[in-house]
């Protein structure tokens, strides 16, 4: 599942996973999770971006405009953290 | 000073000046002390916000502080969710209490409010189906077992669980002692707010229960009181949108006008007069002579044993009061050897504390 998302896939929050802000961002507990995982600012950003499913396309592009980046320059650390939060669970893909 | 400006930081209608940054010898002192009365939260609070300039060093150690309490967080909600499914399932009614639904209710990120374990409230009559689910299914201990069968649920104020590193409180009433026995607990279970925790909804008291319980914490928890629970009642009163009037009314009927008018005092003296404004009504409250009698138990050197002594006055009936009495000074084999006592000197420590009480 994890190597196959593209620009057009819907991702969000899993639902039963806790988060809690830190002061460099967050920590979140998936449910299959032992410990939590801390993602640092700006990697928070995305976590607050997915409260509602988004397409990773639109994704990437929110956070270039945010941060006045190019999106070839963000999406490979985007996919990183994408892939680091679908393997531990805490995220789901929509469709 | 720091401290308070801590306590009252979001509380107060006046913007919060940023200080010019606290000595390092300061700055060690006021995080020991912020981790003793769970203020690490609200320390955070204050130096995200700007009020509290920090040296990079500082920040670190803060920054250290606040995400193992935020950890421990985590842990504490996840168990929660789960002992949560299985009381549902058992048809379990019950409120989550204190730090985890204050975190969720009255502050403004559940992050600014550290807890140490889980509290949730159940009716007496099914305190014992609580237990045995959260020691049964859950693989929990209970370290030390109640007085004498049947006292938890009788007359208890809690029982304690422990689930691998977590600590489940479960909450028969809101205090032990007098105060605490004297409160109709039915009427804890009228109302309820909702908070989400993890995805599922689950029930907080009632607003004015909130508040209530946020007053008992201050007036009758830790002595002397802990700053945290002080900030506590500040946001309860300052986000709850309740009223006064109908407090004191409830209070009334729960022979507890002593509690709010010890919490109003001391809320106004740790919090000063800007930070507790409209609680000065609690603490001008008359309280009724027996009142103060009960209070006195509460706050004497040896007062884990005279309010214990003064629980009998508030237990109706002859009956009770003879089992209460039976428990206090015969407890079970099993309650003493957790103690390391023998009934002897169970007893002889009782004694020697209440001859010291002033």
């Amino acid at each position: 599942m994890t190597d196959q998302i593209s620009d057009d896939t819907i991702v969000c929050r899993d639902p039963d996973t806790l988060w809690r802000h830190v002061l460099d961002g967050l920590l979140v507990l998936a449910p299959q999770m032992e410990e939590p995982i801390e993602i640092s600012t700006p990697g928070d950003v995305v976590w607050q971006l997915l409260d509602e499913p988004m397409a990773i396309g639109d994704l990437v592009h929110t956070l270039a405009m945010r941060f006045g980046e190019a999106t070839s320059a963000i999406q490979p650390d985007v996919n990183d953290l994408l892939h680091a939060l679908l393997a531990a669970g805490a995220i789901r893909v929509v469709r | 000073m720091a401290l308070k400006g801590v306590i009252n930081h979001g509380v107060t209608q006046t913007a919060s000046r940023p200080s010019v940054g606290l000595q390092d010898e300061v700055f060690n002192a006021v995080v020991r002390i912020a981790a003793q009365e769970r203020l690490i939260g609200a320390l955070a609070q204050s130096h995200v916000s700007g009020s509290l300039p920090l040296l990079p060093a500082q920040r670190y150690q803060l920054r250290n502080h606040h995400t193992t309490a935020q950890a421990h967080a985590l842990a504490l909600e996840r168990q929660l969710v789960m002992i949560s499914k299985a009381y549902e399932d058992a048809e379990i009614d019950f409120r989550v209490l204190k730090g985890m639904a204050l975190a969720h209710l009255v502050y403004p990120d559940p992050s600014w409010r550290t807890f140490a374990d889980v509290d949730i409230l159940v009716p007496s009559h099914q305190l014992q189906a609580a237990v045995a689910i959260a020691t049964e299914r859950f693989g929990g201990t209970q370290p030390v077992p109640e007085l004498r069968p049947g006292f938890a649920q009788e007359f208890g104020k809690e029982s304690m669980v422990r689930i691998g590193r977590t600590e489940i409180d479960l909450h028969r009433t809101f205090v032990a002692g007098p105060f605490g026995l004297s409160i109709p607990l039915d009427e804890l279970f009228q109302d309820a707010t909702t908070i989400e925790i993890g995805g599922r909804q689950m029930q907080a008291l009632g607003r004015h229960h909130l508040f209530l319980h946020a007053c008992y914490n201050v007036a009758l928890g830790d002595h002397p009181v802990r700053r945290g629970s002080v900030r506590d009642l500040l946001l309860c009163h300052k986000e709850l949108d309740g009223d006064l009037e109908t407090v004191i009314t409830i209070a009334k009927r729960w022979g507890g006008i002593a509690v709010l008018q010890r919490a109003g005092k001391l809320a106004l003296e740790v919090a000063g007069i800007e930070g507790a404004r409209g609680l000065e009504v609690l603490a001008q409250l008359a309280v009724p002579r027996h009142q103060a009698f009960l209070m006195r138990s509460y706050l004497a050197p040896g007062r884990s044993y005279t309010r214990q002594l003064a629980s009998l006055a508030v237990i109706p009936g002859i009956g009770p009061r003879l089992r209460y009495a039976r428990a206090m000074l015969l407890p079970s084999r099993e309650y003493l050897n957790s103690r390391g006592c023998t009934t002897r000197s169970h007893v002889k420590r009782a004694l020697v504390r209440l001859r010291h009480h002033d």
